[in-house]
């Protein structure tokens, strides 16, 4: 017998197999979140917005607000000679960065390696909650731009941004191979309990969310 | 991991005198407990998340062969391996099986206390391979020869200055000649160090906080990005998961993350919750080629059949040890295994058996802290009681201490012996006391040794209340 | 006279608890007079021991015996009040898990469980519902410059939800203000047999209680109950320390207590 069906055979013992092979009944309701900032009513679309910023803010990551998309080199090399930054990143193989004017800027479109200093990627989509990007892996969006560079720097289209975790999931259609949920830049508090940022991945993570796809 | 859990009262006591222990287990447990209370009073109906919490776990491990199987179907659907194994020596040949045919040299680990309970590090090494754990308090213990004190916090005993030499002593030759001291420049080294591990090895191996069955998905959640880039870098992902890990589905999943992040350290949301559905795409730029998940019984089976059943619905947060008196004072080394704290107390004995961890579910005062902060109401108390009950069925206990119950209990189960005797007992004692109090007393050692024992007084309640009554009438 | 003389008076059984019955039995004429306050006719059954020493130690076929024994004793009564809350948690919480398969016994169990209550939540929880508190209590004397404290012991805090209800009651006599330990809700390592199968935590646990005691300089720790109660005060009297430590049933009454648990006097 193999393990799989030793495995299997046990735990039918206890929970008895008749019903094995169709889907029991998952019926327990999620409790919706409850929280002082309310981001359920979609009425005030701004609290949501808010939420994101204030919980981001919280996890130290950064936020800045920008109008248009073709905003986005201006604002990044600001960030970056601010932070003391190379001009050089490597963005996400998505047109929506690619057709951006990086005069000012050395920029590749590919996978990240392992000396890259700065990505540029964009979010699948924001989630007010908890101030978390969601990214979600394909060709467009290579997964290792979230963890390897140290500082990573998030576009994010203020229409992608959902009040919860539960009004992200329907807007997955195929599940990717990978879905990550980033909530402030990498840390630690394994010495002493001492906070430090950029344990492993991103020291420093910046959202930029954008008004219009322009 | 070899069982120590029978040398717990030499162990908790050598512990008790650790100086440094003790202000690192101080540390942390401030730390923990307010960050825990802030959190969850965040999120105002945290309460009805606990609920949820222990309805979901419970209806998937009555469902568990149907979740299982599901997981298992999804995951080869998006180009995974599922293997199943009965036990830790046979998770790390499916492990060894599947390093070797990728001829494989160096590997990487993201946390996993599975992997703890399997030794796999071990039989890896056996074998040749090297295993770096990464995830910075794993990769300390691992530096020391240690193994984990916390579920979430495994270094947790090590003061900055252990971690210091430690550095020194294991990355000079690395070419890092300076001592590093300050946190920052610590985890600084050990970035550099860690990088070079994780974009030259050739496996890595993580575990899973969460199996979600409706989508074959692998979760992760870490704060430092260790698990990601384990699973992303090298060819080859193996997730060594237990079997209990599996949930319904990704709405299920949500109300687990926000009970675990706020439960384990107090954070809204853990930084990197990462899902993993199978192996790099078509067209993908980066990603494993192979993504294997490793399915662990490992006892879970057999409790699963037993009264400790509520223990399955664990996710492994870590707030019962946070929370526990004992624990905070006595740190995780003394418990002798991989699972400390109350958890730790009820598990233990289940998995390495029950006369060798008899001292793990007595140490405890039954003072229930651990239940109220457990996100999934896991009855903690009760289940060590239960150990309680079997130890005494199966005569685990010594006779003075079998002696010493009867004698208690052939006078309290005769009320007229018991008044007549006690009234003796207290009369001698109130008699012989000095100052009201007993700087030492016959048998009374354990007590007596560190305690005065409050004298009675003359009469004892019964006796006095007798006395006004027969008055009265 | 007082309510009691209303047809409707409650019968109350009092369930003394070991330790109160041996080494404190002040604490339970001070209880038995503030139930009679409250209009009930208090009546003492001969008894011994709940069986929670054989309980926590796994041993539930000794456990029944003693449970069988209490239950016939007290559930003749309108109500069962114990001066402590791990001993009244015992028959309400767990008597009729112990006794749930046994259908002679299940039923009985859990009636006597309903009606069971510690002292300070049968006074402010249940009495105060079906009467008036009538405590009628003199300012206290002697006490506007001693600091009190109290210690919440695990089993009623947390099987009972005891927490305001000691803290009401004392609060209702003028001149006693309370200053919180910021760990008054922490194990004091007593745990029944625990303190002496590993007396090593146990004493490292009753040292943090003491220095919380420390922390806020407290002159009085009071508790509701006499296992924790012994503990702390055996720990404190041992490293000459001269706070005292009394059953605050001992503190609503119009006397006084001078004699602390282990027996300490009053700071001069």
């Amino acid at each position: 017998m193999s393990a799989r069906e030793a495995i299997l055979l046990k735990i039918f013992e206890v929970t008895g197999s008749s019903n094995f092979g169709s889907a029991p009944d998952f019926s327990i309701k999620l409790p919706q979140p409850d929280y002082e900032f309310d981001i359920q009513s979609n009425k005030i679309e701004s609290n949501k917005t808010d939420r994101f910023v204030a919980m981001l803010a919280q996890v130290h990551g950064t936020c800045e607000m920008l109008e248009n998309l073709g905003d986005v080199p201006d604002s990044v090399t600001n960030y970056l000679t601010k932070v003391g930054a190379e001009l050089r990143a490597v963005i996400a193989t998505d047109e929506k960065l690619s057709q951006l004017d990086w005069r000012d800027m050395a920029v590749e479109s590919r996978a990240a390696q392992k000396f890259d200093r700065t990505s540029i990627t964009v979010a699948f989509a924001g989630i007010a909650e908890t101030g978390t990007i969601a990214m979600v892996s394909s060709a467009q969006s290579p997964i290792t731009l979230n963890f390897l560079p140290e500082i990573n720097i998030v576009v994010l289209l203020e229409s992608r941004l959902v009040a919860t975790m539960e009004q992200f999931w329907p807007k997955i259609e195929a599940q990717p191979r990978a879905i990550n949920f980033i909530t402030g830049p990498s840390k630690t508090a394994d010495i002493e309990q001492t906070l430090v940022y950029g344990a492993h991945g991103p020291r420093h993570f910046h959202v930029i969310i954008v008004k219009n796809q322009r | 991991m070899k069982v120590l859990s029978q040398n717990f009262k030499s162990a908790s006591k050598a512990a008790l005198l650790n100086d440094d222990l003790r202000s690192a287990l101080d540390r942390a447990e401030g730390g923990f407990v307010n960050t825990r209370k802030k959190a969850v009073a965040e999120l105002r109906n945290f309460e009805d998340y606990r609920t949820y919490g222990q309805q979901v776990k419970d209806h998937t491990l009555k469902h568990l062969g149907y979740y299982l199987t599901q997981f298992e179907n999804k995951v080869v659907k998006s180009g995974g391996h599922v293997h199943w194994a009965g036990n830790g020596e046979q998770a790390n040949k499916i492990i060894l099986d599947i390093c070797s045919a990728a001829n494989a040299r160096k590997i990487t680990k993201g946390k996993s206390m599975v992997s703890e309970e399997a030794a796999t590090n071990k039989s890896l090494q056996d074998q040749g391979y090297e295993v770096i754990e990464t995830d910075l308090g794993e990769y300390i213990i691992q530096l020391a020869g240690e193994s984990p004190s916390h579920i979430i916090a495994p270094a947790v005993h090590k003061s900055k200055q252990n971690v210091t030499d430690l550095f020194h002593q294991h990355h000079s030759r690395l070419g890092f000649l300076e001592k590093v001291t300050e946190p920052e420049d610590i985890v600084n080294q050990a970035r550099q160090v860690l990088r070079d591990h994780f974009c030259s090895a050739d496996v890595g191996i993580t575990g899973a906080n969460f199996l979600v069955a409706d989508t074959g998905s692998a979760v992760i959640v870490t704060n430092e990005g260790n698990g990601d880039l384990t699973a992303s870098l090298p060819g080859v992902h193996i997730i060594i998961a237990s079997i209990e890990k599996v949930i319904p589905d990704l709405v299920s999943l949500g109300g687990f993350l926000r009970l675990l992040g706020r439960s384990a350290t107090g954070q809204i949301m853990s930084v990197y919750t990462t899902l993993f559905n199978g192996p790099k795409r078509k067209d993908d730029l980066d990603g494993p080629d192979q993504f294997h998940v490793v399915l662990l019984d490992n006892g879970r089976t057999e409790i699963l059949k037993s009264k400790y059943q509520d223990i399955l619905r664990c996710i492994r947060c870590g707030a019962c040890l946070n929370h526990c008196p004992v624990y905070t004072n006595i740190g995780g080394h003394a418990y002798g295994w991989v699972y400390p704290g109350p958890i730790g107390s009820v598990l233990t004995p289940l998995l390495v058996g029950q006369t060798k961890a008899m001292h793990l579910p007595n140490a405890c005062t039954l003072n229930g802290r651990c239940q109220t902060v457990c996100p999934v109401k896991i009855p903690l108390p009760s289940l060590l009681r239960q150990h309680r009950v079997d130890l005494v069925q199966m005569g685990a206990h010594s006779w003075a201490q079998k002696f010493g119950l009867w004698c208690w209990y052939s006078l309290a189960s005769r009320p007229k012996w018991y008044n007549q005797i006690t009234r003796i007992l207290v009369a001698i004692l109130a008699r012989t006391a000095t100052r009201g109090r007993f700087r030492w007393l016959p048998l009374a050692r354990p007590w007596t040794a560190t305690r005065d024992f409050p004298a009675p007084a003359q009469s004892t309640f019964q006796q006095l209340w007798k006395a006004q009554h027969r008055r009265k009438t | 006279m007082t309510d009691s003389d209303n047809n409707s008076a409650h019968n109350v059984g009092f369930f003394i608890t070991c330790l109160a019955d041996l080494f404190r039995p002040q604490v339970g004429f001070a209880a038995v007079r503030l139930i009679e306050q409250c209009g009930c006719h208090v009546s003492v059954p001969q008894q011994s021991c709940c069986g929670q020493p054989a309980y926590n130690n796994g041993d539930d076929s000794k456990t029944r015996v003693l449970a069988k024994n209490l239950i016939d004793k007290f559930e003749q009564f309108d109500y069962m009040v114990a001066p402590s809350g791990s001993c009244a948690a015992m028959v309400k919480v767990h008597y009729p898990k112990l006794l749930k398969d046994d259908p002679n016994w299940s039923g009985r169990a859990q009636n006597l469980a309903d009606r069971t209550y510690e002292l300070s939540q049968f006074l402010v929880d249940v009495m105060r519902v079906k009467l008036p508190l009538k405590l009628k209590l003199k300012p206290a004397q002697f006490v506007d410059d001693k600091k009190i404290t109290y210690h919440d012991s695990c089993s009623g805090l947390r099987e009972l939800g005891i927490r305001s209800q000691p803290r009401k009651l004392l609060n209702q006599r003028a001149g006693i203000s309370m200053d919180e330990m910021d760990n008054s809700e922490i194990c004091c390592g007593f745990g029944g047999t625990f303190c002496v199968k590993y007396p090593e935590i146990s004493t490292r646990l009753v040292d943090n209680k003491i220095s919380g005691i420390d922390r806020i300089e407290a002159d009085i720790v009071l508790g509701g109950d006499l296992g924790c109660l012994m503990n702390i005060a055996g720990r404190l009297t041992r490293c000459g320390k001269q706070t005292q430590v009394f059953h605050f049933a001992e503190w609503l009454l119009d006397e006084q207590p001078e004699t602390g648990i282990a027996g300490t006097k009053p700071k001069t």
